[in-house]
């Protein structure tokens, strides 16, 4: 032991911002790699890892992050800023991590312009509120969307109302049912030609059927109302005349009604129609709501229409008419070709061709129903429960016929789901392979791996109610009419996907859906379920801020125009510190173009993205003609709103939708939206602040050593 | 970062809290109730909220919505407090082996305990249990089937707000039960938040409460509890204490300056009882009156010019990029603390780069008491504390001869 003075301290790097703000480099050259995932247009990536040469597809922002090795400081931020948006939001996690780039890039440029950091972080902030304030111009109600969808297609002052129903066998039943109802009033009634009258409602009705085209490949029921009209109409609404129904019957689209159910859904018509809300708007709102959300997703957006199709008829029961996210599981079933997606009523699942022999066994017979939620194996104890170690069992009178203790277990818990009557067990956890091949020995089904959401749903329609140990069981606990069969494609036939099959159990009236998603192609699987849920959560997103923003880029234009407006006002509203008399407008100009030059480079890439523009060039060429058009034009936001309506911002509307035509406008989740805009400008602005890396711990001698030692100082 | 109007909001809901921690009937000795933070990660700071009571969080949200609750005579719920694990382990595992024979099942004699433990609180017309453990899942379907409200795993944190709240005194045993351990409740009640579901319980008298605090991410969040747990000290110590200090590096810069003043003006009598020089003297206090100004000067982070007054002895701040030569009266708006504006010649100069001749200057006034909109304060007790704490640190670096360090 030696004596002497010393000081123990961890050290620093001198103040790394000062010199090359390494932070806010490595945020732009992260989020550079994420370039091609923005807008509706979205290119793959292949991620390869050298060290294992394995390779995944990504197409997500989300799952980019995930797969990159994030060492660094700021890299992990990023992760947990586009983790936290995709844990509450499901969408945006691109915009968000474009944006970051963009802003550090530009943050890192006002730097180099010597504009002091608090200039920057309280002028970029101030100028973001700013923004979303102005954006608020271009919300939509939903309520709007859905009347657009009736304008759109209608003449203007035509005083009537057109009903159809579609009614749909997807697959197995029970039925879904689409529901559309239009009505329109107007002050005055304007005599008009029935004949052109019959046009409109045809084109209409041509439309509908063309967009929802996503019921899948069997027939279409389209049933005009009107042969009956006068004893169907509630409210103020004039049904329309019945020639619509010859109209049609004529019409491609619906040739193939099948007559016989008329008769049968008239009832339940009539009773849908007198109960409607004053606005019948409402009622087929949801499914035009999510098309206009997809961006072009087809695929989701039809599982999305049945999902919405099918929870809005419960929804007349239930009286709720939002969409319950709670509800909707997924079934990935890989080998199938991608259009045997769809949706099918109840939970469907994969289970071993051992256990898909149970099923033939129940035919059509109605099943008692036992949930459990955790593992059904001897060893599991629910959590918390401590295992004492110093017990010690000991057998006085050992006799050969008890058998092995294993076994004593097994038989106990045979003999309880024998006892009451159990045909079907959903378990939360594990399930134990030896129970699991009795139980198949005794026709009783055990599944695995079921997530708490579908154990809710089923004890919510049998009265099941789940148990931990089967100890616990008593005749309460047990519920009955679930039905259990093979799942079938919707051509009818039943799949055998190699090791796995697919089932489906169903209770009457259970209100879970299980979309089937299928890819021939095993590494889009993950991609397919991230674009499917990305769809429900907007939906869902859409529904709880009850409006939406206008889409295809025309936020982000009023916000570039609106901030280069502040930038060339100069000092329009003090950004004021409370103790500096010369507030920072100064640098005011030169920090708020570098704000929009994140929403330029934004629109231009998702331009150059969707092929709206050869280069990026030219698509800024293209954004600066509709911002000297929107500046000329006096008020910004009155000219992005006309241009929008006629689908004439930067190129049209966003997407591939294949009967792209008046009506189908593209929207985007408003405060999904705002929220990452915010996120990302904190994340940067953060890292802007943060003026040091101390470094503590072991590695410190080695960095001592290394060639960037002169950086360091102690503290 | 926080915009303004999120500020405001969050502020607005810290004060809320406090409040309802303040008992409503002072006896003699008055105890503030505490304020719980609820996290909610990834959320806006504007949907952040607080609210009356406790917020337990529950992943069974499938009891019945409106909860029915069984309640007493006189209207109020029951409850009863375990701070002991109720899973039915071996709830003692002391030293040595236990020897069991085969057929004799621990866990099961265990579990009958604990079903007896229930009926009695079946019996005793308890309305809701809860737990800072687990509970075994074969009791807690027992108390559901009897309408009993079962809520486990609260955790410690919980246990003492618990407490205070209900009036009920936590049950540390499953073999003894006494009905004078039972609290009440007013009502419960079920909340969402984000995807979370909570149970509410709603006290009687409110001296306790739950601060939902949501941030967009998870360390942002870390760094706005810690704020928000400050802010709710400083006000429990002023509320002990109700005195302030003018903030924002005045009240360092005001001190310096009477220190410097005062130091100036001492007898020669004083210097020979302390046993030293006037230079000697003047040294020492220039040094502690530069520490304090350093304080001040820490506050600015840009690289500006730090300015103080002669009148008042406030700090004042000037953006970076200004010439040292400029009329300072024309670059500063405000003192530090906001108390003072830029209405007279106060005969500003520059804090730094004073070294050697320290200015001779006339004993600081105090400003006159403004009614003023925004003034920055610091608390009282903490600064004074930090002060003294600082200070003993210092003297006791000063008597450190040695720091030995052992090398192996």
């Amino acid at each position: 032991m030696r004596w002497r003075r010393c000081c123990l301290l961890p050290m620093a790097f001198r103040d790394v911002n000062a010199r090359r703000h390494i932070g806010l480099q490595q945020l732009s050259s992260l989020a550079l790699a994420g370039r091609t995932l923005l807008g509706p247009m979205k290119s793959c990536k292949f991620i390869v890892d050298e060290s294992t040469n394995q390779s995944t597809l990504i197409c997500s922002a989300l799952r980019l992050i995930e797969s990159l090795d994030l060492t660094s400081a700021a890299g992990q931020l990023l992760n947990e800023t586009i983790q936290a948006q995709n844990k509450e939001f499901k969408t945006g996690m691109s915009t968000l991590l474009f944006l970051v780039g963009a802003w550090s890039n530009a943050v890192l440029e006002c730097l180099q312009q010597n504009v002091p950091v608090s200039a920057i972080v309280s002028v970029m902030s101030e100028g973001l509120n700013s923004c979303c304030e102005r954006v608020q111009c271009l919300q939509i109600s939903i309520h709007d969307v859905n009347k657009e969808l009736c304008s759109s297609s209608v003449r203007p002052n035509t005083f009537k109302s057109v009903t159809c129903q579609i009614g749909h066998d997807c697959l197995l039943n029970p039925q879904i049912f689409l529901y559309f109802q239009k009505e329109i009033s107007a002050p005055e009634v304007i005599p008009m030609n029935s004949c052109s009258h019959q046009e409109d409602d045809c084109n209409f009705n041509k439309c509908l059927a063309s967009s929802l085209g996503g019921f899948g490949s069997t027939a279409s029921l389209v049933k005009p109302v009107g042969d009956k009209s006068t004893s169907v109409i509630s409210g103020s609404g004039v049904i329309a005349s019945s020639c619509n129904k010859q109209k049609l019957t004529h019409s491609r689209y619906f040739s193939t009604i099948a007559k016989s159910r008329f008769s049968s859904q008239q009832d339940n018509f009539q009773g849908y129609l007198s109960g409607q809300p004053a606005d019948p708007c409402e009622c087929y709102g949801l499914g035009h709501l999510a098309m206009t959300l997809s961006h072009g997703n087809q695929t989701s957006m039809k599982l999305l229409q049945s999902i919405v199709a099918y929870q809005q008829e419960r929804a007349e029961c239930s009286g709720s008419s939002q969409l319950n996210i709670a509800e909707i599981v997924t079934c990935c079933l890989l080998g199938l070709p991608e259009s045997y997606s769809c949706v099918s009523p109840g939970f469907v699942t994969l289970v071993s061709p051992e256990q898909a022999t149970v099923i033939k066994y129940f035919e059509d017979k109605p099943l008692r129903i036992l949930l459990m939620d955790g593992d059904l194996t001897e060893q599991y104890r629910h959590l918390g429960f401590n295992r004492p170690c110093n017990v010690r069992t000991i057998l006085e009178h050992p006799s050969l016929q008890e058998g092995r203790a294993g076994d004593l277990w097994l038989n106990s818990m045979l003999d309880i789901l024998i006892s009451f009557e159990v045909n079907l067990v959903l378990v939360k956890g594990k399930v134990c392979e030896n129970l699991m091949e009795r139980c198949i020995a005794n026709t009783i089904l055990v599944i695995g791996s079921v997530t708490r959401d579908v154990l809710c749903a089923f004890g919510e329609v049998t009265s099941a109610q789940p148990v931990t140990y089967l100890t616990q069981l008593n005749t309460s606990c047990v519920g009955s009419r679930a039905y259990a069969e093979l799942w079938k494609a919707c051509d009818g036939r039943a799949m055998d996907l190699g090791e796995l099959v697919p089932i489906r159990i169903k209770v009457r009236g259970i209100p879970l859906l299980t979309a089937v998603l299928t890819t021939a192609v095993a590494s889009k699987m993950q991609l397919i379920e991230d674009q499917f849920w990305t769809l429900v959560y907007r939906l869902h997103h859409a529904l709880n801020d009850k409006k939406v923003f206008l889409g295809g880029g025309a936020v982000e234009l009023l916000c570039l125009s609106h901030v280069q407006m502040l930038a060339n006002k100069n000092a329009v509203k003090d950004f004021h510190n409370p103790w500096l008399a010369a507030p920072a407008t100064e640098y005011q100009s030169v920090v708020l173009q570098a704000l929009a030059s994140g929403w330029k480079q934004y629109l231009s890439v998702v331009m150059c993205n969707t092929a709206k523009a050869a280069s990026e060039l030219e698509a800024c060429t293209s954004v600066d003609y509709h911002l000297k058009k929107a500046a000329d034009c006096g008020s910004p936001s009155a000219y992005i709103l006309k241009e929008f309506r006629r689908d004439d911002l930067l190129g049209g509307g966003f997407g591939p939708f294949i009967d792209h035509r008046e009506g189908l406008k593209v929207y985007d989740n408003v405060t999904a939206k705002t929220e990452a805009w915010r996120r990302a400008l904190d994340l940067v602005l953060l890292v802007l602040q943060t003026d040091a890396e101390i470094i503590t711990g072991p590695k410190r001698k080695q960095l001592l050593n290394s060639h960037v030692s002169s950086e360091f100082m102690f503290l | 970062m926080l915009n303004k109007p999120e500020v405001d909001h969050l502020t607005t809901l810290i004060l809320k809290a406090f409040m309802f921690t303040v008992p409503c009937h002072v006896e003699t000795n008055a105890v503030l109730g505490k304020c719980v933070i609820v996290p909610v990660k990834g959320r806006r700071v504007a949907d952040s909220t607080v609210l009356p009571g406790l917020l337990i969080e529950t992943p069974e949200i499938h009891l019945a919505n409106p909860l029915t609750v069984k309640r007493t005579c006189s209207n109020l719920v029951k409850v009863a407090l375990f701070c002991v694990s109720m899973a039915g382990d071996l709830s003692n595992p002391e030293e040595g082996t236990i020897t069991v024979h085969h057929g004799i099942s621990l866990e099961m004699l265990e579990l009958n305990q604990l079903l007896n433990i229930g009926k009695q609180l079946v019996s005793d017309e308890v309305g809701l249990v809860v737990c800072q453990k687990v509970i075994h899942p074969s009791l807690k379907q027992y108390l559901k089937e009897n309408h009993v409200i079962v809520l486990d795993r609260a955790g410690l944190c919980l246990m003492e707000p618990l407490s205070q709240m209900t009036g009920s005194k936590p049950i540390a045993s499953i073999h003894l039960l006494s009905p004078s351990c039972y609290g009440s409740l007013k009502d419960v009640s079920i909340e969402s938040f984000a995807s979370k579901h909570f149970v509410h319980l709603i006290p009687k008298d409110t001296v306790v409460c739950s601060l939902i605090l949501c941030n967009r991410n998870e360390t942002a969040w870390d760094e706005l509890k810690r704020a928000c747990e400050t802010a709710e000290h400083v006000l429990q110590l002023t509320i002990k204490e109700p005195l302030a200090l003018l903030g924002g590096g005045c009240t360092e810069t005001h001190l310096a300056s009477y220190i410097r003043h005062k130091s100036c003006s001492l007898s020669a009598s004083s210097f020979k009882d302390m046993d030293c020089s006037r230079t000697q003297y003047q040294l020492v206090a220039d040094g502690f009156c530069r520490s304090l100004e350093s304080v001040a000067c820490s506050l600015n982070h840009d690289g500006g010019e730090i300015l103080t007054d002669t009148v008042y002895g406030h700090c004042w701040f000037v953006p970076s990029g200004f010439p040292s030569v400029s009329n300072w009266s024309d670059l500063v708006s405000k003192c530090g603390c906001g108390i003072n504006g830029n209405t007279e010649n106060l005969n500003w100069r520059l804090l730094q780069g004073q070294f050697g001749s320290p200015v001779i200057q006339g004993c600081p006034e105090a400003p006159s008491v403004k009614v003023m909109d925004f003034l920055t304060l610091d608390c009282f007790v903490a600064k004074c504390s930090g002060l003294q704490v600082a200070l003993e640190t210092a003297n006791l670096i000063l008597d450190l001869s040695y720091v030995i360090e052992d090398q192996n």
